[in-house]
């Protein structure tokens, strides 16, 4: 594997993606309407952190299964794929696209986390906890993601596919997300340790795996 | 200099069979591949860049006398082909440079003015592909085939949307890539089939 | 499988401490296709990892094959598991953790299909569709810390089983088995035959 090819990858798919803005708009706009509608639907939650830790990731699960899905199908829809075939080694392939879609990810949530927390008077009792949460979540999410979205990406009916086969390489980490947002919003007296080092151990086992498989799933 | 080896190299397609029996040794400078439409001649060269697994066979590359590892192929082999696309939100200049930064090679701004202006770009290089015409398109594929020097030359269909001046430099490459490397063209175009010096025909190899 | 459909009904009498123990006798045919529906599912992983690392198609072949059953078992087992639920705990689902492992199994066997089924390459299907059922099975013990957590379970850890239930429970087991190894055998001759006349 090539750091240095990682890193191309990386900063190619986000100069890419801030030029045509196709994915980060549609994503972004997914993820802001679904945080309105939750607060809208369900008022202000207060302190009731396990209501607010399960909307909150349901939000962030569906906007990554809206855009984090693009990053391979549309390599294959406009026949870029043979060129970063050719040029780049298949697991700097995989590390540079998932660092993007943690990227993606992290952007969105800049957006919506602070927007949810705000109409829906969330109280976060643990400030630290929490954003590590969201970020380690967001790690295991792309991590399966992009696994799942490399292995659409060769299908020919790549939409509603993306979200019904990620979600059972997600909804580990999915669960294990929300009992440990739900554990720093209410300053859980366990705390949320035991479920960081539950996500790391998942990143750990998806992205070792993912390596060792991207070839078989990149290459014809 | 570079050569090809080619032993029983056939290839399918969910049972369609495109070509089978391939077989060639070839250690020259210039190759064509012809055939008619259908007969697997972009096929091929996919296989020969590796962006194909062959159905069975084998195909591979010598170079300097040693068999080309397949990890190193990917910095030795350049290719041009109507299903290989440069990134349409990129200038030609920024596609040329991540496609040199991701093989590791020196020199990048240089290289990517020297293709650039190979190819007759150098006034264009900084538009974005997606707004060039179809014929600059080609200029800027060939560019990217050529940034980073490759031993092996692959080229599908060349000239294809090529003006007159377009398929004068296209000659000028391959002459120039044929001096110190292997240049292979799939093409139907009998003037450019006619710059090889050996011809294989995939209509007999099927 | 007759001798234990019929010891299910005539030689194995009601179980005591059910709500309904005419209906604990489901658990005959319950427990031995859930443990079916993992095996299957087991098998079909190895047959994923051979395809990736051996021979390739025949591998796929057996690992689509078995996967299939898997699906058949985990479909049977989710079904007498859900009538015994209604009856002994009053719902057919209770998101109890083994109920959600099964569900967890019928997503990812789902998912699989459907994958192969959008995949018009046959290399590239049986090479993604193995990539996935490994993936999917390096995932599957999260599940296992995810679970308690949702709910506490409502399958007993322990249970202490009749002379007659026993050998009832081991009749079925032996029995499943050998309807799995057949089914496997006949699924692959089909599917095997099927490509041949496809070529």
């Amino acid at each position: 594997m090539s750091l240095r090819g990682a890193v191309a990858v990386l900063v190619k798919d986000a100069r890419c993606e801030l030029r045509s803005k196709q994915a980060i708009s549609a994503v972004l706009l997914f993820a802001v309407t679904s945080t309105i509608a939750v607060s809208f639907t369900l008022g202000m939650i207060g302190s009731d952190a396990a209501v607010a830790s399960t909307l909150l990731w349901v939000v962030i699960y569906f906007s990554a299964m809206a855009g984090l899905g693009r990053s391979f199908a549309h390599e294959e829809e406009t026949y870029t794929a043979g060129l970063l075939r050719l040029a780049v080694p298949a697991e700097s392939v995989y590390v540079g696209k998932l660092a993007f879609n943690f990227l993606t990810l992290a952007a969105v949530e800049v957006v919506t986390v602070p927007l949810f927390v705000l109409l829906t008077d969330c109280r976060v009792a643990r400030v630290g906890a929490f954003i590590g949460m969201l970020l380690l979540g967001s790690a295991a999410l792309s991590a399966g993601a992009t696994a799942a979205a490399a292995m659409v990406s060769r299908a020919a009916s790549k939409g509603a596919l993306f979200a019904g086969v990620s979600f059972p390489l997600l909804a580990p980490a999915l669960g294990i997300a929300i009992a440990g947002t739900n554990a720093a919003l209410a300053s859980s007296p366990a705390g949320c340790a035991a479920d960081m080092r539950l996500l790391v151990y998942y990143c750990g086992v998806v992205i070792t795996a993912s390596l060792m498989l991207f070839r078989c799933i990149w290459e014809e | 200099m570079a050569g090809v080896r080619i032993s029983n190299l056939a290839h399918e397609f969910d049972g369609r069979e495109v070509f089978r029996s391939i077989d060639l040794a070839y250690d020259g400078s210039c190759l064509a591949v012809t055939g008619p439409n259908g007969s697997g001649k972009s096929t091929l060269l996919r296989i020969l860049a590796g962006l194909l697994t062959p159905t069975s066979g084998e195909a591979r590359f010598v170079v300097d006398g040693q068999d080309a590892p397949r990890e190193r192929l990917r910095g030795m082999i350049g290719l041009a082909a109507p299903d290989v696309r440069l990134y349409a939100e990129l200038s030609a200049r920024e596609n040329l440079r991540f496609l040199l930064r991701a093989r590791g090679c020196g020199e990048i701004d240089e290289r990517a003015s020297s293709a650039l202006e190979r190819v007759g770009l150098c006034d264009r290089g900084d538009d974005r592909v997606g707004e060039l015409s179809s014929g600059l398109r080609q200029r800027a594929a060939l560019a990217a085939a050529i940034a980073h020097d490759p031993v092996i030359l692959l080229l599908d269909e060349p000239s294809s949307n090529l003006d007159e001046s377009g398929m004068r430099m296209l000659h000028g490459m391959i002459e120039s890539r044929r001096a110190s490397g292997l240049v292979i063209i799939a093409t139907n175009d009998p003037d450019e089939a006619a710059l090889a010096s050996e011809r294989l025909d995939l209509g007999s190899a099927r | 499988m007759t001798a234990v459909i019929v010891a299910a009904f005539l030689y194995v009498p009601p179980a005591d401490g059910f709500a309904s123990p005419e209906c604990a006798r489901i658990m005959i045919f319950h427990v031995p296709c859930a443990i079916i529906a993992v095996v299957a599912y087991i098998v079909s992983t190895v047959y994923a990892v051979l395809c990736l690392t051996r021979d390739e198609m025949a591998s796929d072949v057996k690992s689509a094959a078995s996967a299939s059953l898997g699906f058949l078992f985990t479909a049977l087992a989710t079904v007498t598991g859900m009538i015994f639920a209604r009856v002994e705990w009053g719902t057919a689902w209770n998101w109890d953790p083994r109920e959600t492992s099964i569900l967890m199994l019928v997503i990812i066997y789902a998912a699989y299909f459907a994958l192969r089924g959008a995949i018009p390459n046959a290399a590239n299907r049986a090479r993604i569709s193995a990539a996935y059922n490994i993936l999917a099975c390096l995932v599957m013990p999260f599940v296992m810390f995810v679970l308690p957590r949702i709910s506490p379970g409502l399958h007993p850890s322990e249970v202490s089983l009749s002379p007659e239930y026993r050998e009832a429970l081991v009749g079925a087991m032996l029995g499943y088995v050998i309807i799995y190894v057949w089914m496997l055998r006949l699924a692959v001759r089909v599917r095997e035959a099927s490509l041949a006349r496809r070529r």
